[in-house]
Formats: structure tokens, C-alpha cells, sequence
């Protein structure tokens, strides 16, 4: 079997003239993230002095909080790495009921504000959470059996638990289409399990795994709210603990823009180093293969049924528990005057009487929807450009549409006042606005999946296509587009729960104006109302739990 | 692929000279809008909020006076100071909201503030007066205190004091000073019953505290989902429950050596566009159609003492003793205390 990198192929197409097309599409993402990115946060970060600069990264305070951000993210992505890969394999070689279900259920941590997650883990695994209290029934004791939170540990979970589903999803499209003919050849030649996992799967995964690392890396580096409460206090500070004292407590913002750009410039030359170790081991890779047949649950073994069913129930308590916490929140409320809880809708009808719940729903509705429509076509153009090396340092550019999530979101919202300041106040401006955020804001997840997605294509397929006569685009769209399906699907699902739950650019953008679930969330809670704010949040998990299952099902995907 | 470079380099370019743009089209628009007779406020989030009091007090104000008055929220109080300093050479608003004793000085740092003295200032009782030069003018305030679970706690602290006591392992739930309006309240009430010895007091204060929270919504979430018996709030929470869960199982305690004082502030924009109508809204603000909306929309308490609180504020204590810091004294010694309270909480 010939596997042709894509280096070789390059030289053919730089002969054709078809540059100025790839050059005028990429554009298209790239302006986007000029506008509603580079801008907003170059208006912040042309507050630093060169001097402040130096000055804040000679400060031991500071160094020793990167150092220990570094380090819970480092920790916190494996973590989720091995959680998540047990998931990929099952998703990718297993075909059992309730499959879809699972599937959609695994990105809903995505879509809740950080309160709710962290109330929901609270609720679940909190001293008087629903575990120990029904450890403490049955071991009959009033003390707490099984202190989980407020540790290092607890961090850990919480960040695993947010972050697996990306590995679960990255990692499982490719193991679907991981080679299985390679992999028979192997058993022929006499290679055990564990050096077939090691010398054919493994490298096939290889892209996909640092894909995924990559994400979960940053998203960690960047948490905030989950390490303050569920680590228990300072000892664990992260980085953007200290960039919200600095823009929002002491009103600093040149202090604030110096340890943002700190904290973006190790995430760039992190991800720089991510890509290009990617590209490294995606070489001589291509998907030229038969996706994996899809076995029964019942075809397995007794001991590896019992291991995934074991598998699958740690990952259920893990994800469904804090999420089914906050559903059953929602569905209680104080009864008598001792304030004891009993079921009761009152929170649904408190936190949708108002004018503000219809509006919500329709407004992140429409947000996530467009958010979907116009990332995935800029994500798919980003990573074409720059695998297919249409662009000149396709690295840079890659690093560039990573840069959204290594941004301190509290300086990006300073820089939305900027933006937001140069555009009339009309409201369907605002909405344009915050659709185009809320697409930069995915465009990390969507371009990672496109570049693991278009990595695996087999460019032989393309040449044929183009010997053959097909024009560029023709293959594009008979060719290559079908391949990435599962990319497609995948990356539509990130998008769509992304913008469905960011409250950032919503409320700034729009002024407040625009009400959107994540903002009724918020606003429910600040003015007490936390059995309402559960209902919302539970309304927002059930609108994407459909949105997801609906985009799998009708995606039409054969991989999930 | 040098065209890509370069078209991109020049998008970059455009969405700079935006930036420069921008100035020209703020003076336009605010000159037009004089004539219209706006008035532009910034406010934090939940004032602006369908559960806040904006729905109650902004709509008599535009009917009344003839102005139209657009709200804007800008996050939390300090977002909205944020914007007004990064708008600084062209001011866009003429009022923002929230400014309190600790945000005074980097107000007036910025010099982005302009005094008023309202026409009936003279009913704010004069220890809620915290800049006797009206560049912010209180609307509303409220003590923090600690409020507790009576079906978990039969005995209440009486006292920072008593916090520390081994009873209480596990107990408190706290916010952290860094990025917590009430969490900076809170270490400051340490500091000024304990003053310099307050290092020493969080020390001993420690084994009590269960977790601190990045702000009020996620520990006072985290309190009443059960999680801790006692948390960090303000005297005027209880009402909540009485007035909406019909329950008096939450209460707030009032401590011998005093309860800090919250107060939050409008404050008039320097060189705001439309002064005038600023000026009007700041005497509104204090009549009895804002004020007696206060007690049950941002559950504070109102400045103007003629107003009759509802039934469940009889649930909020009313501190006798009240505590606050003088703004210079916070100014000049805030990033030092926030640095000695990391030492003695991470030890």
C-alpha cells in the first residue's frame, strides 16, 4: 500500500493556478478572527509597556502561579486522555443500544455556566451530596465518609469530567477508521495485542490523541471558578485568578494585559509545538481504509463486558450525576416555613413567567445555529489551507486560530468593549456580533477536529480525482467532503454547544440586551433565584442533548 | 501564498485603523443624541436584569422627565468602571452604577468621575456619605454579615471570634478577596476590627472554612444546596427566603465587633454627554418612585430613610455598629493586605 504524505503531493498542486481561489476562501476565516478577535484583544494589549511586561515575568508571585497552572492543566489533561480513551474505543467498535444517547449526553458539560457545574458537583459529590448521604445512611454514621471535594484531586475531576468528551470524540473517529487490514496483517505476522496497539493503532491515533490533548490543555490552563471552589481556597490559584483581581478588583488593566499576554504567549508556543508534533506524527498516515465493523456488546468476552459495563457506569456518575443533580434541583422546591425541599414546578414557573425565558431561548437558538453555519465552513477552509500547506507557516496560522481559548476571557470581555463601542447600537447589529464571537470562540475545537479530519484523507484519492479531471473544487465536494462527515458532525456539535453556552460575549456585545439562556442563568442567580437557574440549565442541557442527537442522527453519520 | 500573507496582514491593518475610526463616530452619534434628549447609563448586570429594579424605576423616570434613557450593563461593578476608564478621552456614558467605597479611589485615580451634589442630598444619613465631595452618591446599602442554617446551627457565632472555634470545623463558606466584591468586604472587615494582627485571625480562622468561592453565586449556591452551614452574604438576604420560599430557615447575624458596611454609588461621568439629564436622573434616584424599589429588586437596603420596607426586611438586622474603611486608607494599603491575606490562607 502506497501512502503518499502530504508533502509529496504539494509540488503538483503549487504547479496548478489555483492559489488565488485558496487565497480569497481563506480569507474568509481570517478576517473573522481580525474583527472579532485580534482586534479586541490588540485594543487591551496595547496598554502594556515593554517595561510592565518584564516586570510581571520577573515576578516570583506571578512565576509560581503559571507554574502550578501549568502543572493542575498538565495533570487534568491526562487525566482526561485515559479517561476518554476506553470511551473512544467503545464508540468506535461497539454498536449497543442507547449508543446515540451516550454520545449526546458526553458534550453537555460543555454547555453549562460554571456555576451550575460546580453546583452540581457540590450537589453530587460534596460532603452532604447525594453520595455521602446515602453512605452515611448506610453506614450509619454522621460523619462524612468519602471527603471528595475541596483538594487537588477534586480539580482534577472536575477538570476530567469537563474535558474527556473532546478526547472521546477526536479519538473515537479516527479508532473507527484505524486500519483493519493492517491490523490482520499483523495478527498474521504473529504480533500479540499490546504491540499491534503499540505499532499499528497507536500511531494512527497519535494525531487525534494530541488533537485532543491540545484542547483540553488550554481549556484547562484557562479554568477559573471549578479550581477556586472545588480546590478550596488560594493554595490553588491559577493564572486567571490573578488576571480578574488585576481588571476587576484593582482596576489595573495594564497589569491585567501583561499577564494575559503572558499566559497567551505560553499557550501559543505550547500549541505551536502541539501542531507540530501533530503534523510529525500524522506523516505517512492516511485513511485508506475500511472503517472498523462494528461489533455486538454481546460479542465480547465476559471479563471486557464486565470491564466496559464497569467503564460505562464510572463515566455515567461521572457526567450524568452532576448533570441529573442540577435536572432534579430544578424540580424541587422550600415547602413550610422550616425550609425543608419537596417537588414542586414552582421553578419553572418563576424562571419562565417572566418575557425574558421566551427571548432566551430563541435568541441562543439562533446564535448557536449561525455560530455552526459560519464556523464550520471558516474551520474547514483554516485547516485545508494549512494542511494541505496553501498558506505560507502553516503552523502560525494553525497557532493563530487556536489562540481564542489561550486568551484570558477577562481581557478578550475588556476588548469586546472596543469592539462593541465602534458599532451602532442597533440590535440586529449586536446579534450579528455575537454570532461572529461565538464562531471565533468554536473556531478552536472546529479547526482541530478539520485538521485530524483532513489529515486522514488519503491525498492519493484527491490525485486520482484531479488526474481523472475532476477540478478542484468538484473533488473537493464529491471527494473529500464526504470523507469528513464524521469531522463535520463532530465539529458542528462543539460549535453548537460552545455558543449555546457562552455568556461573555453575549452580555457584553449586546449591552445586556440581548437575553440568552447562560445570561437568564446568571441574572436568575444574582437575584437569588437557584431552583430557577437550575430550570433554565436543565432546559439548556435538554435543547442541546436534541440539538446533538438530532445533528447525529440526521448527519447521517455511520461513525458515531 | 505570498498574496495570502499579505491580504491577511492587510486585514489585520483594516481591523486596526477601526480603532482610530472610532473616536469620530462617538462624538457624531453622542452629538446627535443631545438633541434627543438620552441619557446613557451603565449599569452592572443585575440591576439591568428582568428580576432587578431597571423594569420598575427607568420607565416613571422616561415618562416623567421626557428622556429616553438607554441602559447599558457591563458585567459586574468593576467591568462597568473598566469601560468607563477605556473610554476615558470619549465618554459615551453620563452615569454608571456601583461604584463603592473600595472602586472610589481607581475612579478617582482616573480621574473619570465629576462631583454632583444632588438637591436633596441632605437626606442621606451621613455615615452612608462616603465621599463628602459627591463625585459618587449613594443609592442603596447593606452590611455584610455571616448568615447561617437555624436547621443546622442552634448557635449562632456571636463574633469574628467565634468563627475560629473548633465547632465550626468545616462550616463557613467564604469568598475569595481577588474576585469577589464581598469577599474584598469581608477581608477588610477583618482588617479593621483586627488591623494589622489580621494575617494572625484568617490563620485561626482556617480550619473552619470549608471552601472560598470565586464569587457570591457559586458559594451562596454551595450554602443552599446544603453544602455548608454558614456562608458570607449581607444582613438583607434573609428576606429572599421569607418573601419568596416563605421560610425563615436562613438568617444573618449581626457581630458584636460590627458588620462592614456595603454601600454602592452612582457616579456622573466627567465630561459626559448629556449632563444635564445626568443631573436630573441623580436627584430621581433618590425621590421615593426609585427608592422603594430597592428593598425587594436588588435586596439593599435604600438610602432614603422615609421609605417603609416591606414586611420581610424585618428578617434583616440592622447593625448598630457599623464598619468601613476610609477609601484612601484601602487605596494606599489594598494590594499589601491582599498579599499578606495570600500568605496566611496558603499556609
Amino acid at each position: 500500500m502506497l501512502n503518499y504524505s502530504a508533502e509529496k503531493i504539494l509540488p503538483a498542486q503549487r504547479a496548478g493556478g489555483r492559489y488565488s481561489a485558496s487565497s480569497i476562501l481563506f480569507l474568509f476565516p481570517v478576517s473573522v478572527l481580525g474583527v472579532f478577535f485580534i482586534f479586541p484583544v490588540l485594543s487591551i494589549f496595547r496598554n502594556i509597556t515593554f517595561a510592565g511586561f518584564i516586570d510581571t515575568l520577573q515576578n516570583p508571585y506571578y512565576r509560581s502561579i503559571i507554574s502550578f497552572t501549568f502543572l493542575q492543566a498538565a495533570v487534568s489533561t491526562l487525566s482526561a486522555i485515559l479517561i476518554g480513551l476506553p470511551g473512544a474505543w467503545l464508540m468506535s467498535h461497539l454498536e449497543f443500544r442507547g449508543k446515540r444517547l451516550v454520545n449526546s449526553l458526553t458534550t453537555l458539560p460543555f454547555v453549562l455556566p460554571s456555576v451550575l457545574v460546580v453546583l452540581g458537583f457540590v450537589l453530587c459529590f460534596g460532603n452532604s451530596g447525594v453520595i455521602n448521604s446515602l453512605l452515611m445512611k448506610l453506614l450509619n454514621t454522621d460523619k462524612t465518609p468519602l471527603r471528595i471535594l475541596y483538594s487537588f484531586k477534586a480539580i482534577i475531576m472536575a477538570h476530567t469530567f469537563y474535558n474527556f468528551p473532546i478526547c472521546l470524540r477526536l479519538v473515537s473517529s479516527a479508532w473507527s477508521q484505524s486500519g483493519k487490514s493492517r491490523i490482520e496483517a499483523a495478527q498474521i505476522l504473529g504480533a500479540g495485542p499490546v504491540r499491534i496497539f503499540r505499532t499499528v493503532t497507536l500511531p494512527v491515533l497519535m494525531p487525534a490523541i494530541i488533537a485532543a490533548a491540545s484542547l483540553i490543555f488550554i481549556f484547562c490552563f484557562m479554568s477559573f471558578a471549578v479550581i477556586l471552589v472545588l480546590g478550596g481556597g488560594p493554595s490553588f490559584s491559577t493564572i486567571e485568578v490573578e488576571i480578574y483581581r488585576l481588571a476587576r478588583i484593582s482596576i489595573d488593566l495594564e497589569a491585567a494585559a501583561s499577564l494575559a499576554l503572558a499566559g497567551a504567549v505560553i499557550t501559543a508556543l505550547l500549541t505551536y509545538f502541539y501542531i507540530k508534533l501533530q503534523k510529525k506524527s500524522a506523516a505517512g498516515f492516511s485513511n485508506d481504509e475500511a472503517p472498523i465493523a462494528l461489533r455486538k456488546f454481546g460479542c465480547l468476552s465476559r471479563p471486557a463486558r464486565l470491564l466496559m459495563l464497569l467503564y460505562l457506569l464510572l463515566i455515567s456518575l461521572l457526567i450524568i450525576g452532576p448533570l441529573l443533580a442540577v435536572a432534579i434541583r430544578s424540580f424541587q422546591s422550600r415547602a413550610g416555613w422550616s425550609g425543608g425541599l419537596v417537588f414542586s414546578l414552582n421553578a419553572y414557573k418563576s424562571a419562565f413567567s417572566g418575557r425574558i425565558a421566551g427571548s432566551a431561548i430563541k435568541n441562543s437558538l439562533i446564535f448557536a445555529f449561525s455560530s455552526v453555519l459560519i464556523s464550520i465552513p471558516a474551520g474547514i477552509i483554516a485547516a485545508y489551507a494549512s494542511v494541505r500547506k496553501k498558506i505560507r507557516f502553516p503552523e502560525f496560522s494553525e497557532t493563530m486560530f487556536m489562540l481564542p481559548m489561550g486568551v484570558s476571557a477577562v481581557v478578550i470581555g475588556l476588548g469586546y468593549y472596543s469592539l462593541s463601542s465602534i458599532i451602532p447600537s442597533a440590535s440586529e447589529n449586536r446579534a450579528v456580533l455575537i454570532i461572529f464571537a461565538h464562531s471565533v470562540i468554536a473556531l478552536p475545537f472546529v479547526v482541530r477536529t478539520f485538521t485530524t479530519g483532513i489529515q486522514r484523507i488519503n491525498v492519493s484519492l484527491i490525485e486520482a480525482s484531479q488526474t481523472l479531471g475532476a477540478g478542484f473544487a468538484a473533488t473537493f465536494i464529491r471527494i473529500e467532503l464526504p470523507l469528513l462527515k464524521g469531522s463535520i458532525i463532530s465539529a458542528a456539535a462543539f460549535a453548537f454547544c460552545i455558543s449555546a453556552g457562552e455568556i461573555n460575549a453575549a452580555l457584553i456585545l449586546s449591552d445586556g440586551a440581548i437575553p440568552t439562556i447562560p445570561i437568564a442563568i446568571y441574572r436568575l442567580i444574582s437575584s437569588y433565584n437557584f431552583f430557577g437557574a437550575c430550570a433554565m440549565g436543565t432546559l439548556l442541557m435538554f435543547i442541546c442533548g436534541l440539538a446533538f442527537y438530532l445533528i447525529d442522527r440526521f448527519g447521517g453519520s455511520d461513525i458515531f | 501564498m505570498k498574496k495570502t500573507l499579505k491580504l491577511s496582514l492587510l486585514m489585520l491593518a483594516a481591523a486596526l485603523i477601526f480603532t482610530g475610526c472610532s473616536k469620530n463616530d462617538e462624538n457624531k452619534s453622542s452629538a446627535d443624541a443631545e438633541t434627543e434628549k438620552t441619557l446613557v447609563i451603565y449599569c452592572y448586570d443585575s440591576f439591568a436584569s428582568e428580576w432587578g429594579p431597571a423594569g420598575a424605576v427607568i420607565p416613571p423616570f422616561e415618562e416623567k422627565y421626557g428622556i429616553n434613557v438607554e441602559l447599558k450593563s457591563a458585567g459586574d461593578s468593576g467591568q462597568v468602571l473598566s469601560r468607563a476608564i477605556l473610554e476615558k478621552k470619549a465618554p459615551k456614558a453620563d452615569i454608571i452604577m456601583g461604584i463603592d467605597n473600595n472602586l472610589l479611589a481607581k475612579a478617582l485615580k482616573e480621574d473619570v468621575l465629576t462631583a454632583y451634589k444632588p438637591k436633596n442630598s441632605g437626606m442621606i444619613p451621613e455615615h452612608l456619605v462616603f465621599d463628602p465631595e459627591f463625585r459618587a452618591i449613594p443609592f442603596d446599602y447593606g452590611y455584610f454579615a455571616i448568615n447561617y442554617d437555624s436547621e443546622k446551627i442552634t448557635n449562632p457565632p456571636a463574633t469574628l471570634e467565634d468563627l475560629t472555634k473548633p465547632e465550626y470545623k468545616d462550616s463557613l463558606i467564604l469568598m475569595d478577596p481577588r474576585t469577589s466584591g464581598p469577599g474584598l468586604g469581608f477581608l477588610l472587615w477583618t482588617i479593621s476590627v483586627y488591623g494589622d494582627d489580621f494575617p494572625a485571625y484568617w490563620e485561626r480562622l482556617a480550619p473552619s472554612i470549608l471552601t472560598i468561592t470565586d464569587g457570591w453565586d457559586s458559594g451562596y449556591g454551595l450554602y443552599t444546596a446544603g453544602e455548608a452551614p454558614m456562608v458570607l452574604s449581607y444582613t438583607t438576604s434573609p428576606p429572599y427566603h421569607v418573601e419568596y420560599e416563605k421560610t425563615d430557615r436562613y438568617k444573618a447575624v449581626l457581630f458584636d465587633e460590627g458588620n462592614y458596611m456595603h454601600i454602592e454609588a452612582m457616579a456622573i461621568v466627567k465630561d459626559a454627554p448629556h449632563r444635564k439629564a445626568a443631573e436630573m436622573f441623580i436627584d430621581y434616584m433618590l425621590t421615593e418612585d426609585f427608592q422603594s424599589a430597592i428593598p425587594l429588586t436588588n435586596f439593599m437596603m435604600p438610602v432614603n430613610p422615609e421609605i417603609e420596607l416591606p414586611e420581610s426586611f424585618s428578617y434583616a438586622p440592622v447593625s448598630e455598629k457599623p464598619l468601613l474603611l476610609p477609601t484612601a486608607e484601602i487605596d494606599a494599603n489594598l494590594e499589601n493586605w491582599l498579599q499578606s491575606w495570600l500568605e496566611a490562607t496558603t499556609k
